[in-house]
């Protein structure tokens, strides 16, 4: 980091980073939840979306680079910038309506319960015209 | 050491509920760059930027909070290192994991145009911005170089 020497913009890291495919998503198995997590720095709650289809949660956003700054300003930059998408199969049934998010610190958590699994009922048969 | 110092971190972050300090971990040491816990580390990406008054690095440093944040500058040497507090209860078992929640830890070398003792931090939402300001002209040592006549 000098202030001479121009620019020392290295352009092998942006495609680095690109390909670290953020956010970056953890899937833990909890017991009687489902816990993702995803790296989402910088990024407000407004500014991303969360989604669940069937057994798949779905979040989608963008993070923007600060328009004020120009390109020739950055001597380095390795953050990644732009739309984002990632989609993530559970390995079973949620509990749709009772899934909770918080962002907290640049990180987002998501509690997905478990559904219950549907108890299986016995028939009894009985014999009849005896 | 007296060229050593630790920078404060103001929090931009919204308030939200605090979590506790995990028992027997030390909070903060701002008198040493070693990090708190002997684990392993990762780099955070940057960003440096010129601005009018200096030069502004950005880090993405998700999942630490400001007291798990240590910014050092001793000599030359700027480091940072951030704690990552887990939001996944311990007995949670991993599916499927990207990334490692571990600690950030990265060093960067200071040219003599910042002014040391004016450099401030702030962190929100997960991202750690550090000013570095210019040193004035007047600020700049000049040493003299008298010439002895033999």
């Amino acid at each position: 980091m000098s202030w001479g020497g121009g620019r020392s913009r290295d352009t092998a890291l942006p495609v680095y980073a690109w390909r670290r495919a953020m956010p970056a998503v953890n899937v833990y198995d909890a017991g009687s939840d489902f816990v993702v997590t995803a790296e989402l720095p910088g990024v407000r709650p407004d500014q991303f979306e969360l989604t669940l289809t069937g057994d798949t949660l779905t979040l989608r956003g963008r993070r923007d680079p600060d328009p004020s700054i120009p390109d020739e300003a950055y001597r380095r930059q390795e953050r990644p910038f732009g739309p984002w998408s990632r989609s993530i199969n559970l390995p079973s049934r949620i509990a749709a309506d009772q899934i909770r998010a918080t962002l907290a610190q640049g990180v987002l958590t998501v509690i997905l319960p478990k559904a219950e699994e549907v108890p299986t009922r016995q028939i009894r048969v009985t014999m009849s015209g005896d | 050491m007296d060229d050593a110092h630790s920078i404060p971190v103001r929090s931009g972050e919204v308030a939200q509920s605090g979590r506790p300090e995990p028992a027997g971990l030390p909070a903060r040491r701002p008198s040493s760059g070693t990090p708190a816990r002997n684990l392993e580390v990762r780099s955070p990406l940057v960003d440096i930027h010129d601005t009018e008054a200096g030069l502004l690095l950005e880090a993405d440093v998700p999942g630490t909070s400001e007291q798990g944040l240590t910014i050092h500058v001793e000599h030359n040497v700027l480091s940072l290192h951030g704690r990552v507090e887990s939001t996944v209860p311990e007995s949670a078992k991993p599916l499927d994991q990207e990334y490692q929640p571990i600690d950030f830890q990265r060093s960067f070398i200071l040219s003599d145009e910042v002014d040391r003792s004016r450099i401030t931090a702030e962190l929100r939402n997960g991202v750690l911005r550090i000013w570095m300001p210019r040193a004035e002209r007047g600020q700049m040592r000049i040493i003299q170089v008298r010439a002895e006549d033999h």
